[in-house]
């Protein structure tokens, strides 16, 4: 149960999707992490067979993806970011379906898919059409299929956009539990989905790979560049221009704010221990933090 | 392949189909269309012309129906996003091949429904009489199409590849060789004449190839428009995704309003374009009740007193009928070509088409006998247009007369069907096969030199005893050396060569006589056609200007005639393509294998069949200075034929020449008359 990813490549007519990724992915949940465009589509689609890459080579359990696709197909549950039903199968029809393609066993298959119907809470809309359904139902219908199968790989992509809070929990639940024996691949750009459920993350920007590893080490590396400081809303432009701005609070005519330095911006302005959307954030804006893969990896 | 995943992924594929409305759309659209025309058929040969357009026709749009529906079922799961989950299950190959099977069910839709409809409001016989071709046809166009655009779309998704892909096999496809009869048309010659079949005269394609090759042409044209379809979602194409199914659905839209928009154009072109036809065709009505009359009355003399002025033909004929059958005849039928005009009778008569009924005021008892006097005129003048080549099987010009047997100038009984429309066996059927006792033909027209297939028995007069057909020709440029058996109709511009090709022809025919001695000579024509045997030693390598032979014998006559545009036409010597075009669509519809004599052919067969023209040719010509022939020149097995014929005698050649159409090709393939020779004697 392991995906190696090797000097993977993949470039859409003048779009670099991917730069020359290494990644390896063993049992748990492993999170992707990157702003639109990132890549991580592209990396998904290409681990679940659907899209051929430029050079590199991808190795799930053993077998070489390019070579024995079927192979990797029959252990896969993939959740893709923008998928469809047909609109006129009910929700226990297209579980039907899929799961007849996926070779469950029919004297099974029944008790499976009232189980994942049970599982993200669709048992009561069991018997309608998909059209009628909504996004957030979709999404879940959607889940419900790729863990058809009982699938030793999953890869889901962006999989609570659309969910409400209640759902979201739920269902980053769901993902730790199933983790336990299985590698799971969880894309999102949302830090707090994978900051829940996962040690083990990658981001990436621009299809390039910004950092793999333990988030714990991560962190470590980003102590003593988070920064909180107030200063007068003047001087918010002074503040901006030397540093990275995470986030910010006006109250009066005063401003806190929470930013990434290399040195103390401001004489008042005081440490603070860093969360993985400070580090994800400044590697959207290109903050050099002085971590690499080695670094991270120890 | 009947696994529960072939069945779901089948029965997904229909439904989805099935739930699209432009699915129903497009079948209301064709079954409207099919029903209107088949209603609008009227008489029953009108419905065999428009029948063959509306195959053509038909083929064509569920052709594009069947690639747009297609792509639009991968664009609608393409819209719905559904391809994007799909691609990543575990599949293989039996269900992409279950989805094909499922879309083609689907669109078989399009062929069956407006079929039933159109078969349960009319009474179409000629439409049920092509329905196993035109199914066969469709299926396998619908199988094809979707196959292939399915295909391509899974596989290579939009891109150029996939049309290029199309169009070859396509090409392949439809080149392939017709089983039953071989296309006589080159191949870009076949592609040129497929992209130009709109508005072309239909009978002629069915006419020249033959429901079979027609299928392949249909291919061709399907090409087309798969192509200009395929082509035009390469056109708008704005990205790709291998995998996906790109941008079909506004493509499929826009490749289905042109797809619509040129059948139906085209379609337009055909039913128009068979204005003229349908008046013609009208005059056919009722040509297909076969009535037997055969069995009921007979003709058994004839007098004709024939007379033209310009392109008028002014006839009169007396007839004596006779009814041949058990029962009282009242009134029996007679066919004539529709333009000749009946001005006089003795009975009174009604025409529909060429159909004349005849109504006799008493019944006439078994065995009796009555006189029938008609006098007609009119035009005779029938054309048939091909690219680029005139086909005119009969017509009276001031210039020409050239009204062969199946011409319908003079009464038969019966009714005859005259459409080329179906298959050349029904062409050609038994038109005029009279067993008249006699039949006299007197010409009351100077201005032409004429001939005929009856002896010239004095100026002006043709008579014949037990006739079974009578075709007269006339021409300022044709000369007519009818020698014993043998009558030569030809062009003067070939005087020389024909008078050879006429003796050559005597001695064969004579040869043949000799050899074939069960055969009578009466007969000869039909030994003549039938491939098995010798048949095609008639055939003279070197005089390849023998374009029309093979006219039926009358008595023991045997009528020939070359070059018959050229003989009896005011246009001058024909070109050599012209030529060969009557000579190929006259053979083919007699079913000779004359290209064989017309294109060098280099199989052993063929110099086997020399050698015995040689054989036969020497022996023919024993009494002249022929026989100082250098026999060593002769082809080696027609050394050994003569040296066996002084050995054993004509009966010993009789017997070697019913046994060499058996042999194998390696068999004439040899050069040594020795061993052949021993062979003959062996045997
Ligand atoms: N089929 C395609 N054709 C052309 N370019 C593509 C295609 N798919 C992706 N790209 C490009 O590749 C880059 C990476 O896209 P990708 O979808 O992998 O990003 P992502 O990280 O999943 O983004 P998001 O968070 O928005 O889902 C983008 O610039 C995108 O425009
Ligand atoms: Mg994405």
């Amino acid at each position: 149960m392991s995906i190696e990813v090797t000097q993977v490549s993949k470039r859409y007519g003048k779009v670099q999707a991917l730069d020359n990724v290494t990644l390896s992915i063993n049992k748990g949940i492993f999170g992707l992490l990157g702003p639109n465009g990132a890549g991580k589509t592209t990396l998904m689609r290409i681990l679940a067979t659907l899209t051929p890459f430029d050079s590199g080579s991808v190795v799930v359990n053993g077998h070489d993806l390019q070579r024995f696709p079927g192979k990797v197909r029959q252990s896969l549950g993939y959740l893709p970011q923008d998928f469809g039903f047909y609109p006129d199968l009910t929700a226990y029809q297209t579980l039907d379906y899929i799961g007849t393609m996926k070779n469950v066993p029919p004297q099974r298959l029944q008790a499976d898919i009232q189980a994942l119907l049970e599982l993200v809470n669709l048992s009561d809309v069991a018997r309608r059409k998909v059209k009628g359904f909504s996004g957030g139902m979709r999404q879940r219908l959607g889940i419900a299929q790729a863990l058809l199968g009982d699938p030793q790989v999953l890869i889901v992509d962006e999989p609570t956009a659309g969910l409400d809070p209640e759902e979201r929990v739920r269902f980053r639940n769901l993902l730790s539990r199933l983790s336990s024996d299985r590698t799971v691949l969880l894309s999102t750009h949302i830090v707090g989905d994978i900051e829940a459920v996962s040690t083990n993350i990658a981001i990436l920007n621009k299809g390039r790979l910004i950092f793999a590893g333990q988030s714990s080490g991560l962190l470590d590396q980003a102590q003593g560049y988070v920064w909180e400081l107030t200063v007068p809303q003047s001087e918010w432009e002074k503040i901006e221009r030397q540093t990275t701005i995470v986030s910010s609070r006006t109250h009066g005519s005063q401003i806190t704010m929470r930013v990434l330095a290399h040195q103390q911006p401001t004489p008042d302005a005081q440490p603070e221990t860093p969360t993985l959307e400070d580090i994800y954030l400044a590697v959207v804006h290109d903050f050099i933090l002085p971590v690499s893969e080695e670094a991270a990896a120890k | 392949m009947t696994s529960r995943r072939f069945w779901k992924r089948f029965s997904l594929e229909l439904r989805f189909g099935l739930t699209s409305k432009l699915f129903w759309v497009v079948m209301a659209l064709w079954t409207v269309m099919v029903v209107s025309v088949t209603q609008s058929m009227q008489g029953i040969t009108a419905e065999i012309y428009l029948t063959q357009s509306f195959y053509l026709t038909s083929t064509v749009f569920i052709s594009i129906c069947t690639a747009t529906l297609t792509l639009m079922n991968a664009s609608r799961s393409r819209r719905h996003n559904f391809l994007a989950l799909e691609l990543s299950l575990p599949i293989d190959f039996e269900v992409p091949f279950a989805q094909y099977l499922g879309n083609l069910t689907l669109n078989l839709g399009l062929l069956i429904p407006p079929l039933v409809a159109a078969l349960t409001l009319g009474p179409l016989r000629s439409f049920l009489y092509g329905l196993d071709t035109y199914l066969a046809t469709q299926l396998i166009s619908i199988s094809f199409v979707s196959l292939l655009t399915f295909w391509a779309a899974r596989r290579f998704g939009a891109r150029p590849v996939s049309f290029f892909l199309i169009f070859g096999i396509w090409m392949f496809f439809a080149s392939i060789p017709n089983p039953l009869r071989p296309i006589n048309t080159s191949f870009p010659a076949v592609t040129l004449l497929s992209i130009l079949r709109v508005g072309m005269d239909p009978f002629w394609v069915n006419d020249l190839f033959g429901k079979v090759s027609q299928g392949a042409l249909y291919t061709w044209f399907d090409l087309f428009y798969v192509g200009v379809t395929v082509s035009l979602i390469f056109l708008w194409r704005q990205r790709y995704s291998r995998s996906q199914f790109g941008v079909f659905s506004r493509l499929g839209w826009v490749g289905l309003g042109i797809g619509l928009i040129v059948t139906v154009g085209a379609a337009g072109i055909y039913l128009n374009s068979f204005t003229a036809h349908l008046q013609a065709a009208d005059a056919y009505a009722g040509a297909l009740t076969t009535a037997n009359e055969e069995d009921r009355v007979s003709i058994s003399t004839y007098d004709l007193a024939y007379r033209s002025e310009g392109e008028q033909v002014f006839i009169t004929a007396e007839m004596t009928i006779q009814n041949v059958s058990q029962g009282a005849v009242d009134q029996f039928l007679l066919t004539l070509f529709h333009t000749l005009a009946v001005t006089d009778a003795n009975y009174p008569i009604e025409r529909e088409g060429h159909t004349l009924t005849v109504r006799l005021d008493a019944p006439l008892a078994p065995g009796d006998r009555v006189t029938l006097r008609l006098s007609y005129e009119g035009p005779l003048d029938y054309w048939e247009t091909v690219i680029g080549t005139v086909r005119r099987p009969y017509f009276v010009t001031s210039d020409a007369v050239y009204l062969p047997y199946y011409a319908m100038w003079y009464p038969t009984v019966g009714t005859r069907m005259q459409a080329h429309a179906l298959s050349d066996s029904y062409a050609t059927a038994p038109i005029a096969s009279l067993p008249a006792q006699h039949f006299r033909l007197q010409i009351l027209d100077g201005s032409l030199p004429f001939a005929s297939n009856l002896p010239q028995t004095d100026a002006g007069v043709f008579y014949g005893e037990n006739v079974t057909w009578v075709s007269l020709f006339g021409s300022q440029r044709m000369i007519s050396p009818a020698q014993a058996e043998v009558t030569l109709v030809t062009s003067n511009v070939y005087e020389q060569k024909s008078a050879g090709d006429l003796n050559d022809i005597q001695a064969l025919h004579r040869a043949y006589s000799r050899y074939f001695p069960e055969v009578p000579v009466d007969s000869v024509t039909a030994l003549m056609f039938d491939e098995a045997d010798m048949a095609s030693t008639l055939c003279v390598p070197e005089s390849g200007s023998i374009a029309f032979l093979g006219l039926p014998p009358v008595q023991n006559q045997v009528l020939l005639v070359l070059n018959p545009l050229d003989a009896l036409t005011d246009a001058g010597p024909v070109t050599e393509s012209a030529a060969q075009f009557v000579a190929d669509s006259y053979w083919s519809q007699l079913g000779g294998p004359l290209e064989d004599c017309q294109y060098e052919d280099p199989t052993a067969r063929m110099e086997a069949r020399r050698a015995i023209n040689a054989f036969l040719w020497r022996t023919a010509h024993t009494d002249e200075a022929d026989a100082a022939l250098d026999e060593a020149a002769l082809p080696p097995l027609a050394q050994a034929l003569l040296t066996l014929q002084r050995e054993q005698g004509d009966a010993g050649v009789i017997r070697v020449l019913e046994q060499l159409p058996q042999q194998s090709d390696a068999f004439f393939a040899s050069d040594d008359a020795a061993a052949y020779l021993e062979w003959m004697r062996g045997d």
